[in-house]
């Protein structure tokens, strides 16, 4: 107690923030059950791996090993497939309002676990409670709600449709559920079984939701969840008797799974990588913009596919934003995930601090002014401050690889068809942000970006009922929306036609 | 921390010869400036009105809602860290009661409540006997103002009192002007004055400004809050541009609200505001403080608005000096939060002296 | 143009008699359309088409990667067609379905001499309908507002995807061509089309169609030749948007392999289809490929 009282005296001078832990105990009490190791869930049953082999999953903020998961083979592929197969005619055939209960039981389960479900996402990724709490689950939630919808609305809005087939899942590791939602949820609302392969950094709360929509009663075999790395997902990618292959994830692998399937008749849609403008004009908000800086390359350590990573800003407020950019920087708080006052989290693992590491040093190297705040990370674990570049050229290979990191290059414009010009200046064209108080100026830069998505005067806006999705290298299909309905259905008059050769 | 209104007060008697505002220092585009490290060096002398920087501020009301809505989701206190943050909440109180019904007696009660706002046994046990532990102010309509001043005679809380025709600021000009006067002679050390807002929604910064200029110069040493009654002025592009002329014109503090309007103090207002005065003080050089106020409740609430101010403008804004939260029955929710973290059991209103 | 032009005979003098025999029909230069020009494809070989009974019924242009090239070119220069109005885009498919109505015995003899088929000129007009179809389509397929849970709108449009190459179906050449044609340039985008491969002739034959309805340079270029290999270099084409195709297994799994050097989109119509069914054969699933949906958030609020 004496303590105590000393401490709040010395806190009432200093006006510092303290700790504020979420507790992790009822997420290690659930990883407990489940030692030593996970099963993968095929046809309805919790299996081991064919073979036995297993991995480690860490948690990137402490560097402990959380749990141990199959890393799944042939035969269990072919098994999780097999049971997506038989599954399907049962699931297909069922009245649109039965599948839509059965989404919506998944909605309702996400909610009813969603404290768990938030901390054991931000233990097994290292982003921040805050995000998985505030973003992340809602938005799980809400996109199953949507496609609720879509199941019950199906044969109405989309006469002479069904489902595509079986489809092959293979998700990212910096929104796991939030992927397991956007994928699942309108497979299984257009009458698609699913094998589903999380990312081997983090498998736990594909894990969690499969445990929770058996809970719920889904029908066995209309999801089925193997855990493993690229190998496995190769394998799905590979196998025959799966009609459809849904992936998210960089363009490197985008580009084989494109080569791989090439011929094959299988359905494809991908999304994939981006280097997404972030563009300032200068009668935009500053003060906003900043924030707005903050939610597009500070979101989730900035290992977001659609992050604001190239800021462009009209000459004459540049220098003014960047000052208050760094201002910003100063009061980010980079700690422990679970702490629920801190603004970034870790990096997944190692081997991606080291490349965004790696990309730092080129940027300096190549000449470009590196900035970062005056305050240290946690040394323990897998952490990377927010970092600034200015005066990056746009041949910098900063400028043109995406970073996947909380790394912000920015450069300057002068007039908005530079803006435009600099913008398209990338392979990509998945997202983009623009920044004006003028709407004549906003909605004639908005058509002529070349990017899936783009936010005017906000960034990183997610939701159910609008597609996600990019243009060029970023990949093709859209999640979400009426639009991302289309990627999980197939005409009726398709099946009754002939091949050409 | 101790600025000190000693020091301010010879600062002032310094200036007060001068009548017109200096110059203010231009804005350097670029200079990087931790507003933190300042200690509030003056009063708020004003600058010339710049209509131009006026007339360009521009609010993005979407973006700054969504800054608004995680300032109590990116940052939180516990423990004792809680507490510590909690009895800074009360440093900073305006105890206010601006009721048709308030008597001497309440007012009284009020004044005691400003001198020890803290239960003895609480504040032994948490070990901050030492800290002295007194609101920023009490602040009531002109006809209380001498109970007040009598009743905190020597316990260094100045009394402010609302003026101009609070809450509306409608009257002549020339009573408004002369109601700080009386108020002064009455004994109140902070004038907290209401604006015309229809100077703010026909776009006549001239007059506003004109208006506060005058109602500073009639404050002579009083510290002069600027009331904009941010819930009558439509968008928070004229919330800013409001917040830049009342400054320009010498406020020592803008606040938000009278209590009376339908819609008080708002985070997003509150960003607003805070935002113009960094800007300010980094076109100016000088520190003005914020003071929210009206349907501040609960000692969750005091929070978020100290994480607003540190978040935007640093730890000098933490203290009564340049931040005052208008309010009079967040102080027993924040009281009986105290006696939770004391205790670990949770309290009832009835435990602690009524305010 | 006195290379590709049959030359003229020694006619005899005006002291001997005409000949009895007619005219021969003046032959006709195999071209290819690249830039709303007639262009000599780049190496300058054309290659003989046959009908139904081996017999020579003409020759197209043989295409090659420089055609491509320029084609792509071209499309790309007439990209100010994607912020045409629909109600230009639509007025300018009429047009090209008026012109081919005036033409349509022509149209449909041709049919007939490449295909043998007796049902031509119901080609012909099934063609034109699908032309009016896309011209509808012009000016009506429209975006959506999407209900997000934030105070704004969030605009999701029907942007065109660029460029697109089409490799044309063999069954029903007019109204397999059009019917790839037409919906791509009603959404705004720009084409390099590669006709059919053994019956080629009816879409070189449209080239006069395009160029009398005011379609502006470079919106549809055709490159004749050999289709796979054609498809390949659009596949590969760093600069190419899209590429529909219609053929076999093996230039299908070709072009979408090598699609993913920048992972652009491709439609392989894998299956036979029946052109003339509007189900199959025209509409939103054309659109829908046609296009990429755009989502803008606008929050709003003062």
């Amino acid at each position: 107690m004496k303590e105590t009282a000393l401490g709040v005296t010395e806190i009432f001078e200093t006006m510092e923030y303290g700790p504020a832990p979420e507790s992790d105990k009822p997420a290690l009490d659930w990883l407990a059950g489940h030692d030593p190791a996970f099963g993968i869930y095929l046809g309805g049953r919790w299996v081991k791996g064919s073979d036995g082999k297993l991995f480690d999953v860490i948690n990137p903020a402490t560097t402990q090993r959380l749990a141990r998961v199959v890393q799944a083979g042939a035969p269990d592929v072919d098994a999780a497939v097999r049971a997506a197969r038989e599954a399907l005619p049962g699931w297909a055939a069922l009245p649109g309002h039965a599948r839509a209960r059965h989404l919506y039981a998944l909605a309702r389960g996400v909610q009813k676990h969603a404290r768990l479900l938030a901390v054991l996402e931000s233990m097994d990724n290292g982003k921040s409670i805050r995000e998985t709490r505030d973003l992340d689950i809602p938005l799980v939630a809400r996109h199953f709600y949507h496609h609720a919808g879509w199941a019950q609305l199906r044969d109405a809005e989309f006469p002479g449709h069904g489902p595509v087939g079986v489809v092959g899942q293979i998700i990212p590791w910096n929104f796991p559920l939030l992927m397991v939602a956007w994928k699942v949820a309108p497979a299984l609302a257009a009458g698609n079984t699913v094998v589903l392969k999380p990312a081997e950094f983090t498998p736990l709360t594909a894990l969690a939701f499969a445990e929770i929509a058996h809970q719920a009663g889904l029908p066995a075999g209309v999801l089925n969840v193997i855990t493993g790395d690229g190998t496995t997902g190769k394998l799905l990618v590979d196998h025959p008797d799966v009609d459809k292959i849904a992936f998210t994830g960089s363009t490197e692998v985008g580009r084989i799974i494109r080569q791989a399937t090439a011929g094959s008749g299988k359905r494809l849609s991908l999304e994939l990588g981006g280097k997404s403008p972030f563009v300032v004009f200068e009668d935009a908000d500053l003060d906003s913009v900043v924030e707005g800086v903050v939610d597009a390359i500070w979101f989730n350590q900035g290992q977001v596919c659609c992050a604001g990573s190239r800021l462009l800003v009209q000459e004459g407020v540049a220098q003014r934003l960047i000052a208050k950019l760094r201002a910003r920087m100063e009061k980010l708080r980079v700690g422990p995930p679970l702490d629920k006052a801190v603004d970034m989290g870790a990096i997944v693992a190692p081997v991606q601090l080291e490349r965004i590491r790696g990309l730092v040093n080129k940027g300096v190297e190549e000449g470009a002014k590196m900035w970062q705040p005056s305050w240290a990370c946690p040394t323990e674990g897998y952490f990377y401050p927010p970092t600034l570049f200015t005066d990056v050229s746009p041949a910098a290979t900063i400028a043109q690889v995406e970073i996947f990191g909380p790394v912000l290059v920015s450069m300057s414009f002068r007039t908005p068809t530079e803006a435009v010009e600099l913008a398209n200046n990338t392979p990509y064209g998945l997202a983009a942000s623009v920044w004006t108080e003028n709407i004549n100026l906003a909605l004639d830069i908005a058509p002529k970006i070349k990017a899936g998505v783009v936010w005017v005067n906000c960034t990183n806006l997610f939701d159910a009922a609008s597609g996600f999705g990019g243009y060029r290298e970023s990949g093709f299909g859209r999640e979400g929306g009426r639009e991302g309905m289309w990627e999980y259905l197939k005409a009726d008059w398709e099946s009754g036609l002939g091949a050409r050769d | 921390m101790k600025v000190t209104r000693e020091q301010q007060q010879k600062t002032t008697e310094r200036l007060a010869g001068a009548s017109a505002p200096p110059a203010a220092r231009p804005p350097v585009i670029g200079e990087e400036r931790d507003v933190e490290v300042h200690r509030r060096p003056v009063r708020n002398p004003g600058a010339p009105l710049d209509l131009e920087s006026v007339r360009a501020l521009r609010v993005n009301r979407s973006a700054v809602e969504r800054r608004a809505a995680t300032i109590p989701t990116r940052r939180t206190v516990k423990k004792q860290w809680q507490a510590a943050w909690l009895l800074r909440a009360i440093t900073c109180m305006d105890l206010t009661t601006l009721q048709g019904d308030d008597t001497p007696g309440n007012v009284l009660r009020l004044c005691a409540k400003a001198r020890r706002p803290l239960r003895d046994d609480l504040v032994d046990a948490l070990g901050v006997a030492h800290l002295g532990l007194k609101v920023g102010a009490v602040c009531v309509y002109h006809a209380l103002v001498p109970v007040a001043a009598q009743a905190l005679a020597g316990s260094g809380i100045p009394v402010a009192a609302v003026s101009t025709g609070f809450p509306a600021g409608l009257s002549p000009f020339r009573q408004r002007v002369e109601e700080i006067h009386a108020s002064l002679e009455a004994g109140a050390r902070e004038i907290d004055v209401v604006i015309t807002r229809a100077h703010v929604l026909t776009g006549n910064w001239e007059a506003l400004y004109d208006e506060v200029r005058a109602f500073r110069e009639a404050c002579g040493d009083a510290l002069l809050k600027v009331i904009l009654g941010t819930g009558e002025l439509a968008t928070l592009t004229n919330v800013a541009r409001a917040s830049r002329v009342a400054m320009l014109a010498g406020a020592d503090f803008i606040k938000t609200s009278t209590g009376k309007e339908p819609v008080n103090a708002t985070l997003p207002v509150g960003v607003v505001m805070v935002r113009q005065i960094r800007e300010y003080a980094e076109d100016t050089g000088h520190q003005v403080g914020f003071k929210p106020a009206g349907g501040i409740r609960t000692a969750k609430s005091a929070l978020e608005w100290l994480y607003l101010m540190k978040e935007e403008l640093g730890n000098a804004w933490l203290a009564a000096e340049l931040f005052r939260l208008g309010a009079s029955a967040l102080l027993t929710d924040i009281e009986r939060q105290l006696e939770h973290f004391v205790t670990g059991r949770y309290s009832a209103s009835h435990r602690h002296p009524m305010v | 143009m006195p290379a590709a032009v049959t030359p003229e005979r020694e006619e005899s003098g005006p002291s001997r008699a005409p000949s009895p025999e007619p005219l021969a029909p003046i032959d006709r230069t195999p071209k290819l359309f690249i830039g709303g020009k007639q262009v000599r494809p780049d190496q300058g070989y054309s290659r003989p088409i046959v009908g139904p009974e081996g017999r020579p019924v003409g020759e197209v242009g043989e295409g090659n990667r420089k055609d491509i090239r320029n084609a792509v070119e071209a499309a790309h220069a007439a990209a100010a067609w994607a912020q045409a109005s629909g109600h230009l885009r639509g007025q300018i498919l009429y047009y090209i379905a008026e012109n081919l109505s005036a033409r349509a015995d022509e149209f449909a003899a041709r049919i007939r001499a490449v295909t043998g088929r007796a049902d031509a000129r119901r080609e012909v007009d099934a063609t034109i309908a699908r032309l009016f179809t896309y011209a509808a389509w012009a000016d009506k397929y429209d975006g959506q507002v999407h209900h997000v849970p934030v105070r704004g709108v969030t605009l999701a449009m029907n942007e065109p995807i660029g460029v697109i190459g089409l490799a044309c179906p063999n069954e029903s050449p007019l109204l397999g061509f059009v019917s790839l044609v037409a919906p791509a340039i009603a959404t705004g985008n720009t084409v390099i089309a590669l006709p059919s491969e053994p019956h080629p002739l009816s879409a070189t034959d449209f080239y006069s169609v395009l160029e009398t309805s005011d379609v502006p340079a470079g919106v549809v270029n055709i490159v004749s030749g050999a289709k796979d290999p054609l498809a390949q270099v659009l596949a590969e084409h760093f600069d190419v948007d899209a590429v529909w195709y219609c053929g076999g297994h093996a230039g299908a799994a070709a072009v979408e392999r090598a699609s993913a050097g920048n992972m652009k989109r491709t439609w392989v119509l894998a299956h036979l289809r029946d052109w003339f069914d509007t189900r199959q054969g025209e509409g939103r699933e054309f659109l829908r490929e046609a296009t990429q949906v755009k989502n803008i958030w606008i929050p709003y609020g003062e």
